[in-house]
C-alpha cells in the first residue's frame, strides 16, 4: 500500500471506506426488507404521494408496491446520492487539501514528482474509493432484493449504481478542483456541499414549480435519474454529461494546483 | 569557478501584502556548506520553499544545478534532500513505513545507509509518528533527507528539537556529506550552529540579504559575552587593555566582558590565574545584525558588501 501516492491515499482512508461500506450495506438490506413488511399496506404512503411536493422530493415516485417504485422512492433519489456525494467530497477534501493544511504535501512535493502526478493520484484514489463503495452498494442491493424476493435484475441495479458512482465522483472532483484552485479545505467542502444541495432542490422542485423547469438541465441531478434507470435503463447521454463534467473539473483543478503556492 | 549549484537572482516573494523576501541574490557553489542565518520571520523558509518550487516567486528567479527551479523542478528534485522547517509526517505511519513510502517515490535509497543513520541518530523507526516527540520526529525527517545521498541537501532548521548529543551527530553527518562531495544549504537562527557547520554564511533580516560572508570573517566580527570565575580576584586592569576585549566588569571573583573575534589574548591572560569556570553566552544575533546594518550604508558607498 506504500508503492505510490494513489495506493497510499487509499490506505489513509481504508478504515473510513470500510465503515461506509458496512453502513451502506446495512442500509440497503434493511431498506429492501422494509418492502416485505409493508407490501400489503401501502395505501397510506401512496396517498401521501398524491402530494406533488413530496412526490417531487422523493424522485417522482411511481407505484410503491413494485420493486422499482419502492427502490426509486427514497433510496435511489435521496439516500444514495447523499451517501455517495458526502463520501466522495469528504474523501477528496481530507486526502487533498486536508493533507496540505497539515503540511503533509511539503515532504511529498519535494520529491522528484510533478504536481500533475500528485493530482492525478489523488483523483484516482478518490475515484477508486467511490467505486469500491459502489461495489458494496450494488452487492448489498443484490442481497437485499433477493432476500426480499423483489423481482429486479442485477444488471439494472448495476446500472443505477454506476450512475451513482459517477455522481459521487463528479462531486469529489468538484472538491478537488476547488482545492486545486484555492488550497482551502473549507472552500472545497463548503462549496461542493452547497452546490449539491442547490442542485438537488432545483431538480426536485422543478417537478412541482413549472417556472423552474427551464433551469433543470443546469442541475447535476438532472443527469442522475435514480429509479427511472431501473425502469428504462441508462441514458448514455446522461452518462456522457457526468463524465464530461468530471473531465472538465479535473483539468480545472489540475490547472489551479499547478499554478499556486503550496501550504501558505 | 564551476557553475553554482544554487543561484538566486532578485528573488522576491510577497504573500498578498505581507513581505516574504525582497530582492535576494546569492549563489551557492558545489561542495560548500552554506549557512543561511536570520531571526524568526526573516524569510529563510520562504527562500527555501521558493527554491524547491513549492511556492512561486513574485519576482526574480532561482536556478538549481544550472536549471530553472520552476520549469525543471522534477529533475532538480531527483538530487535534493529536503528537511522542511515545520516537519509534518503521517501520524499513523511508523518511521520505517514513512521512509519506505518516500523511497518508493524517489530513487537511489541505500537501506544499509538508512539503518546506519537510524542507529547513529538513535531514531525510533517502529513507533507511529503520532507517538514520537518532536525531536524524535525530526530524526526521521533528517534520515529521509540524507537517505539517497543527494548531491544537494536543503535543511531548514535541522537542529531544532535535537538534544546536544544528537546535534553533534548531525554535525558529523554534514561533515561526512561535505567530504563526500555533497553540498548543503542550511538555515538556522542559531549562530553557533552555523559557525560550526558552514564555510560561508548568508545573513538575512526582514526579508533582505544583509551580507554574505566567509565564516572566518563572520567569526572575526562576532561579539561574545564571556564570564570567567577565578579562585581569587584577578587584577582588573590586566584585562582592560586586551585586544578586542570590552566592557570588563569584575565582581568579586567573577570577570565579565565582551570579546570581538579571537579569544586568544583573553584566554592566555586568564590562564595566569586559577580559573574555576568559564561560561560563554551565545552571541546575540541582533548585535551581529546591528553591525551589518551600521556598515551597510558605508559599504554601499565603497562599492557594496563583500558578496562572493
Ligand atoms: N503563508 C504566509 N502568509 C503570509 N505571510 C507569510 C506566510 N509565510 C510567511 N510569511 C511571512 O513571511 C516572512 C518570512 O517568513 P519565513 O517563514 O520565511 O521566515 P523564517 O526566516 O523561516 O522564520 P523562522 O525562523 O521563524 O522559521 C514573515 O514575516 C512571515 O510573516
Ligand atoms: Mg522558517
Amino acid at each position: 500500500m506504500l508503492n505510490n501516492i494513489m495506493l497510499k491515499t487509499l490506505r489513509d482512508k481504508r478504515k473510513t471506506l470500510l465503515w461506509w461500506a458496512v453502513g451502506i450495506t446495512l442500509l440497503d438490506i434493511w431498506y429492501s426488507l422494509m418492502f416485505t413488511s409493508i407490501e400489503g399496506d401501502l395505501s397510506g404512503i401512496n396517498q401521501m404521494m398524491e402530494n406533488e411536493l413530496i412526490k417531487g422530493l422523493l424522485g417522482g415516485a411511481h407505484n410503491l408496491a413494485t420493486p422499482e417504485g419502492w427502490l426509486g422512492a427514497e433510496l435511489l433519489p435521496l439516500l444514495g446520492p447523499l451517501v455517495f456525494i458526502v463520501f466522495a467530497v469528504s474523501f477528496a477534501s481530507s486526502t487533498f487539501t486536508g493533507q496540505e493544511e497539515k503540511g503533509l504535501l511539503n515532504v511529498l512535493l519535494a520529491n522528484p514528482i510533478t504536481r500533475t502526478t500528485v493530482f492525478l493520484h489523488k483523483f484516482s484514489a478518490m475515484a477508486l474509493g467511490t467505486l469500491s463503495l459502489g461495489l458494496a452498494f450494488w452487492l448489498s442491493n443484490v442481497i437485499g432484493t433477493s432476500l426480499a424476493n423483489m423481482d429486479i435484475s442485477f444488471l439494472s441495479l448495476a446500472e443505477v449504481t454506476f450512475s451513482l458512482v459517477l455522481l459521487g465522483i463528479l462531486f469529489g472532483t468538484l472538491t478537488l478542483a476547488l482545492g486545486g484552485l484555492t488550497g482551502n479545505r473549507g472552500v472545497g467542502t463548503g462549496a461542493s456541499s452547497s452546490i449539491g444541495v442547490v442542485s438537488y432542490l432545483l431538480n426536485s422542485m422543478s417537478e412541482v414549480i413549472s417556472g423552474l423547469k427551464p433551469f433543470r438541465p443546469v442541475s447535476v441531478f438532472h443527469y442522475y435519474r435514480g429509479g427511472e434507470i431501473l425502469r428504462n435503463g441508462l441514458s448514455w447521454f446522461d452518462i456522457l454529461v457526468l463524465l464530461a463534467g468530471i473531465v472538465v473539473l479535473f483539468f480545472i483543478g489540475l490547472y489551479g494546483f499547478n499554478r499556486r503556492d503550496i501550504g501558505v | 569557478m564551476s557553475e553554482p549549484l544554487i543561484e538566486v537572482e532578485e528573488l522576491t516573494k510577497y504573500y498578498g501584502k505581507h513581505r516574504g523576501i525582497i530582492d535576494l541574490s546569492f549563489s551557492v557553489s558545489e561542495g560548500e556548506v552554506f549557512g543561511y542565518l536570520g531571526p524568526n520571520g526573516a524569510g529563510k523558509t520562504t527562500t527555501i520553499r521558493t527554491i524547491l518550487d513549492l511556492i512561486r516567486p513574485t519576482d526574480g528567479k532561482a536556478w538549481v544545478f544550472g536549471r530553472d527551479a520552476h520549469l525543471d523542478g522534477e529533475e532538480i528534485r531527483e538530487n535534493i534532500g529536503y528537511l522542511p522547517g515545520e516537519l509534518s509526517l503521517f501520524d499513523d505511519m511508523t518511521g520505517v513505513e514513512t521512509l519506505k513510502y518516500l523511497a518508493n517515490i524517489r530513487s537511489g535509497v541505500d537501506w544499509d545507509f538508512v539503518d546506519e543513520l537510524g542507529e547513529r541518530l538513535q531514531a525510533d523507526l517502529d513507533q507511529d509518528m503520532a507517538e514520537l516527540s518532536s525531536g524524535n520526529k525530526q530524526k526521521i525527517g533528517l534520515i529521509q533527507a540524507f537517505m539517497n545521498r543527494p548531491s544537494l541537501l536543503i535543511l531548514d532548521e535541522p537542529t531544532s528539537g535535537l538534544d546536544p548529543l544528537m546535534q553533534q551527530e548531525f554535525f558529523k553527518l554534514i561533515e561526512e556529506a561535505r567530504k563526500n562531495g555533497q553540498t548543503a544549504f542550511v538555515s538556522s537562527h542559531i549562530l553557533p550552529v552555523v559557525e560550526r557547520l558552514c564555510n560561508r554564511v548568508g545573513i538575512i533580516r526582514e526579508g533582505k540579504l544583509v551580507a554574505v560572508e566567509e565564516i572566518d570573517d563572520l567569526k572575526a566580527g562576532v561579539l561574545r559575552s564571556l564570564e570567567i570565575h577565578f579562585a581569587g580576584a584577578p587584577p582588573r586592569e590586566r584585562f582592560e587593555n586586551l585586544l578586542g576585549v570590552e566592557e570588563v566588569v569584575l565582581e568579586e571573583n567573577r570577570l565579565r566582558c565582551k570579546v570581538v573575534g579571537e579569544l586568544d589574548d583573553l584566554v592566555k591572560e586568564a590562564a595566569r590565574y586559577e580559573v574555576v569556570n568559564v561560561i560563554s553566552h551565545e552571541p546575540n544575533l541582533e548585535e551581529i545584525f546591528l553591525k551589518y546594518y551600521e556598515s551597510e550604508g558605508q559599504e554601499a558607498m565603497e562599492g557594496g558588501p563583500n558578496n562572493a
